[in-house]
């Protein structure tokens, strides 16, 4: 019996080695490939010659702006329908079917929310390609993630906190306002986050909508480019490879800065006990 | 005070169904004011029910249909216009097990008087220390008010619990079994602050623990199958029960 745990626990070490192996090569290679390329001049300029040269700034005030107005839509949408299914209906038809559509959403290529952005926001709706087309078709995208990983956050709510605040006297929202939430509120922030990460390095679904204009935005009808459409179309074209990998390097630092604040914000309300 | 003035809470033929299960059979029975009473009786007696019917808690159930009438003072709180909130606020509840919310102790004990509209910042601050010292537990917090709850001890939390429903400065405090999931001495500690709340509350507990009836309560009420059996100061039901089926519970014979 000994020697098949001890057997066990090295296989697991080694499969959780290789994982974590497989992660640090890949972000290594990248690192390695566009580091010489990023200066702070690469971050703060606009590019030229379509991207050869010049820097990237436009590109990443597209990829935040898209990605936090997708995220300032899809959240109140997402939580809402979740406290709504989780804490104002039985488990009659109505849910069901939402459940089922959400789910069903959740796996549906980009590629095709993409193709619907560009039928109904950029053509049917007259938005054009722009910022505001791009960011409603990524809501539209990370809506189903963000359902799905709130109401499973605020179903672990145990059911003993709702029957206290029952007690005192709450009324269903203010039970769901100010016990509810609250304790959700560690597991709805992680589910927003993941709806971040896939809508901050999505390609297909934007290029579509939001267009590829390498102009700093002006106003939210102009065409932008993400930092993952960029360098797409830098190495899909061969303009130029090391720009591609830099680019590529600006995205995962973008979304690791992204993730350590929403964590540091999100310890920070956790230990003022909120 | 005359004779009917010293009763808080009078019961009056109530009957609780659920589905088809007759739960409750006609209960009548009257809790003085500022005391304790203890409901106590075998698993499944229909106490924490006949509890939970004092808060209306049992609204919440589908399939629960109650007659009858409880009153609480001159008030029939299961008439038409009873507002189930102002219910509440009048009659809290502590549960079997501590229930802290993830908040900070400030905001567990806020939260009850927030609930009723309070939220005059310095009207809180009072109300939480107010309430934390009555249950005993200011001193040990006042230095962590705004650190979590769930860092407590079991017995801590449960005081808290306590003090949360003080804080709503009710009139009667439901107890469901709330020693059960404490050690001794915090299970002291929480008889010996009913013992402090039954002077200014009417205190009801629901206890399994026949010593704790008999320990920390003024009357006694022992119920069976859903219907009262015997009822009367704790003193006289533990030295000569009147009925041979409470001598055998309160005796162990029974189960």
């Amino acid at each position: 019996m000994k020697m098949t745990d001890r057997r066990i626990t090295l296989l697991f070490t080694c499969i959780t080695g290789l994982t974590i192996l497989i992660l640090v090569f890949i972000i290594g290679f990248i690192m390695v490939k566009g580091l010489p390329g990023l200066t702070l001049s690469f971050l703060l300029e606009s590019p030229k010659e379509m991207g050869r040269t010049g820097g990237i700034f436009p590109a990443i005030v597209g990829t935040v702006l898209l990605t936090g107005m997708a995220v300032v839509i899809a959240a109140p949408v997402g939580v809402l329908t979740a406290v709504y299914l989780t804490e104002y209906t039985r488990d009659t038809w109505l849910p069901k079917i939402v459940r089922f559509g959400t789910e069903s959403l959740a796996g549906i290529p980009s590629i095709i929310f993409g193709l619907f952005g560009f039928l109904f926001f950029v053509i049917y709706m007259d938005l054009g390609w722009s910022v505001l087309s791009g960011a409603l078709t990524l809501s539209a995208m990370i809506l189903p993630t963000i359902v799905r990983t709130s109401e499973e956050a605020i179903r672990a709510v145990p059911d003993a906190y709702r029957e206290v605040s029952f007690a005192l006297g709450s009324t269903r929202w203010q039970t769901v306002t100010s016990v509810v939430l609250p304790s959700a509120k560690p597991g709805i922030m992680t589910g927003v986050m993941l709806a971040v990460g896939r809508a901050i390095g999505e390609t297909a679904a934007v290029i579509f909508t939001a267009g590829s204009s390498l102009r700093l935005p002006g106003t939210l009808l102009d065409s932008t480019r993400t930092l993952p459409v960029h360098f797409y179309i830098l190495a899909r074209e061969g303009i130029s490879l090391e720009n591609a990998y830099s680019t590529a390097l600006v995205l995962i630092l973008l979304i690791l800065v992204i993730n350590i604040t929403a964590y540091a914000v999100m310890n920070r309300l956790a230990n003022k006990g909120r | 005070m005359d004779q009917k003035d010293c009763y808080k809470i009078r019961i009056e033929d109530l009957n609780l169904y659920f589905a088809t299960n007759h739960v409750l059979k006609g209960i009548n029975l009257d809790i003085r004011k500022n005391s304790i009473t203890a409901l106590i009786g075998p698993s499944g007696c229909g106490k924490s029910t006949l509890l939970r019917c004092i808060n209306r808690m049992n609204d919440v159930i589908d399939e629960v249909r109650i007659v009858g009438r409880i009153f609480l003072g001159h008030e029939d709180i299961y008439a038409d216009d009873t507002d189930v909130t102002h219910l509440r606020k009048r009659v809290g509840m502590v549960f079997q097990r501590p229930v802290a919310f993830p908040l900070s102790i400030y905001e567990n004990v806020a939260s009850a008087p927030r609930v009723h509209g309070v939220s005059h910042k310095e009207t809180l601050d009072n109300i939480v220390t107010s309430s934390l010292t009555k249950v005993g537990l200011w001193d040990e917090v006042a230095d962590k008010l705004h650190k979590s709850a769930l860092n407590l001890s079991l017995g801590q939390q449960q005081q808290l619990c306590v003090a949360r429903v003080i804080a709503s400065e009710p009139e009667v405090i439901l107890l469901d079994e709330p020693c059960s999931a404490l050690d001794p001495i915090s299970t002291m500690k929480i008889e010996e602050l009913m013992r402090q709340l039954a002077e200014n509350y009417t205190v009801v507990i629901v206890t399994h623990s026949m010593q704790q009836a008999a320990r920390a309560s003024d009357c006694t009420v022992f119920m069976l199958s859903g219907e009262i059996i015997e009822s009367g100061p704790t003193g006289e039901m533990f030295t000569s029960p009147r009925d041979s089926r409470t001598e055998n519970y309160i005796t162990g014979r029974f189960r």
